[in-house]
């Protein structure tokens, strides 16, 4: 179930949205200390928490899946192959 | 469930699409606020360096790095983010958009039933909540994953 998090993409993106928390918070505001700096950490951390709650969303939600038994009973004249899923043991539908 | 994106380790589908197209928003909106709060204060930074009053140091280069990394995600995902911009508006999905590229003699997309509520499939009738990640209110047209209202 968690072997899915492991693929380089993902554990990519993880490292770049890190990397640019710790530029922006750390490398900036406290290394620098622009006079705004506690208003623009707030933004950003209102954005970034924006940014976490898509990803947590995004990563976690079930897309969907398509209904058991679909395509599996003979219907009009579809005489055509049918694309089946290993994965999900269903044929794929059109859409 | 329209296909396995490796960069959320997840599938795309119906029920999520709305939280992917979020995810890629809120991305370029932090780059966005961090490059314009970043360029700034570095652009002050080199010209100080130039000057001769500051020196370099590692810190310094790790803040070139990160914002010239910054810059260039920045560059690429808005791109990759309006490529999926259009797909909603046109009411396609990626592998639609694949089919479509493999066999461009298939017809018009019998789905599309115009920008607005094809944009409101996505992310659901209620304005407030489009740039908020939760599920999607879908009270008419009865799009639920599984069958879509046609055009025709």
């Amino acid at each position: 179930m968690c072997g899915r998090l492991l693929n380089p993409h993902f554990v990519g993106v993880i490292c770049f949205i890190a990397f640019n928390y710790f530029v922006f918070v750390y490398e900036y505001m406290i290394l620098l200390r622009p006079s705004a700096f506690i208003w623009l950490l707030v933004a950003f951390h209102v954005l970034f928490a924006l940014l976490g709650w898509s990803m947590g969303k995004a990563i976690g939600g079930d897309p969907g899946r398509v209904p058991i038994y679909w395509g599996f009973f003979a219907e009009e004249s579809e005489n055509r192959k049918r694309r089946y899923c290993l994965l999900c043991h269903s044929f794929k539908p059109e859409r | 469930m329209d296909h396995h994106c490796p960069w959320i380790a997840n599938c795309v589908g119906f029920s999520n699409r709305k939280f992917f197209m979020l995810f890629l928003f809120y991305i370029i909106a932090t780059l966005i606020f961090s490059l314009a709060c970043e360029i700034p204060l570095f652009v002050q930074e080199v010209i100080g360096i130039i000057k001769g009053s500051e020196g370099l140091n590692v810190h310094f280069l790790i803040r070139a790095v990160g914002t010239i990394i910054q810059a260039t995600f920045f560059v690429v995902i808005t791109m990759f983010f309006k490529f999926h911009v259009d797909l909603v508006l046109s009411n396609s999905s990626t592998l639609d958009n694949l089919e479509r590229q493999r066999n461009p003699n298939a017809g018009p997309n019998v789905y599309d039933i115009g920008a607005y509520e094809n944009f409101v499939q996505v992310f659901g009738t209620n304005s407030c909540l489009w740039l908020i990640p939760v599920a999607p209110a879908n009270q008419n047209k009865a799009a639920n994953g599984v069958m879509w209202p046609k055009n025709q």
